[in-house]
């Protein structure tokens, strides 16, 4: 007899003790020692008696299903067991809140190393510019030295984001498979929501100063070019950038645990359509400023004609702005 | 024998029936299944406790505890008025059921 018991409390170790299933455990209990007893009484031995009782037991998942609760442990639950008959649908992986919450962490963080490579990206783009173009006018330093100072810069930050970006891949890979489908028990997902929208607030901060940010920067390079001439594009044009790096991470960082909720529960796949807009710009951002810069130098280097070919950047600034804000305007309905 | 998937959607049918005679309790009613079905059917105990639960939650039967001889407090198990209806309803779609499923059971 102490053998079932203790086969009874194994069985619902992983459960909580809620007043439903202490009853319940105590109903399984008396009804498996009364079955025990009569198998004696028919004959059996105490092994046979034990054995045919744990085999006529069940699985326990079946009557989790039944009951109001979420099981301690991550089991696979298959469609609850239906009383009108239908086969059972397909077994979903169910969520345990530990598992769902470490996800949004990591996301989380992931997201800030993400935003922080590419701001490092951007940093050391504008630490470039300026050791090419500002530094020969503070100090009198070879010209050589400083271009390599200034690319040894930017080599280092892409070196740095890179590693940032595979670490934020690997932080994730143990939560690849939630990318599927599963089941989400009720209560964890009302958590779930609140979470979500307890972000919200201050997601919307960081895209409104991101777009603002986008579109400043390119005003501040325009009204320091007219005030300090050819000069001040050496300084203007690295801040216009690292102004730029700083909305990116904005734009990326927010909303990241939106993103980890909307991921879980699969709506309108996890790229939902008001992530969009903000992947989108910051997609756009990394490739549309190492692009200007690469045609401000090709246009520089090829015609010799930096006075002019400055230009390009507010033009790029401001183009970009509107684009930001556009995107944000259409995307975010 | 009866693969527990199949006869699954039909336990509530059963226990409804059995409790209409009388009151009862777990074990006794499981006994009766198998006398019925003269040993055909053998139903597990988490299948016969999950019905149990999901019949007290619906309002088909109601709970209440008992005494026994040997002093053990069983909880036994009624059916309630909401429960005959139920039950009656269920047997109309068995006979639907029978009638429908029938007609692509080969003949022999």
């Amino acid at each position: 007899m102490e053998t079932l018991l203790s086969y009874l409390e194994n069985t619902f170790k992983a459960l909580p003790e809620t007043a439903e299933v202490v009853k319940i455990k105590a109903e399984l209990a008396s009804h498996m020692e009364e079955k025990y007893h009569e198998l004696l009484g028919e004959g059996k031995s105490v092994n046979e008696a034990i054995g045919i009782v744990i085999t006529d037991f069940g699985n326990i998942d079946e009557l989790i299903a039944e009951l109001d609760i979420i099981p301690k442990r991550e089991s696979i639950l298959s469609e609850k067991a239906v009383n009108p008959v239908e086969k059972p649908a397909k077994k979903l992986y169910t969520v345990t809140e530990k598992r769902a919450f470490d996800l949004i962490d990591t996301m989380s963080t992931n997201s800030r190393y993400i935003g922080l490579g590419v701001f490092l990206i951007l940093l050391g783009t504008a630490a470039l510019i300026f050791s090419l173009k500002y530094v020969n006018y503070i100090f009198t330093v070879n010209e050589d030295i400083l271009k390599f100072l200034g690319l040894n810069i930017l080599l280092i930050c892409i070196a740095v984001a890179v590693g940032f970006f595979i670490y934020s891949g690997s932080k994730f890979a143990p939560y690849a498979d939630l990318e599927d489908e599963v089941n989400i028990p009720e209560q964890l997902a009302q958590k779930l929501r609140l979470r979500q929208s307890e972000e919200q607030s201050g997601k919307n901060i960081k895209i409104i100063i991101g777009v603002m940010l986008c579109i400043i920067a390119p005003l501040l390079l325009i009204s320091g070019a007219y005030i300090g001439g050819e000069k001040s594009v050496g300084i203007g044009l690295p801040l216009m950038l690292i102004v730029i790096g700083i909305a990116v991470y904005l734009f990326i960082t927010a909303g990241s645990i939106s993103q980890a909720v909307e991921m879980l529960f699969r709506t309108t796949s996890y790229e939902s359509e008001k992530k969009k807009s903000e992947k989108v710009i910051g997609a756009v951002a990394v490739i549309w400023w190492p692009l200007t810069l690469l045609l401000f130098f090709g246009w520089s280097f090829t015609t010799n004609n930096w006075g002019n070919s400055w230009i390009i950047w507010p033009v790029a600034g401001i183009g970009f702005g509107a684009f930001s804000a556009l995107t944000s305007i259409i995307m975010d309905e | 024998m009866i693969s527990s998937d199949a006869i699954r959607g039909y336990t509530d049918i059963m226990l409804l029936f059995l409790l209409l005679e009388k009151a009862s309790y777990g074990y006794e009613l499981s006994k009766e299944i198998r006398a019925l079905t003269l040993e055909q059917y053998n139903i597990k105990e988490t299948t016969l406790y999950s019905a149990f639960t999901r019949l007290e939650k619906n309002g088909y039967i109601t709970s209440f505890p008992g005494t026994e001889t040997q002093g053990k407090k069983r909880i036994y198990y009624k059916i309630t008025p909401t429960g005959k209806e139920h039950y009656e309803k269920k047997c109309e779609e068995w006979k639907l059921i029978k009638k429908v499923v029938g007609k692509f059971i080969a003949k022999k």
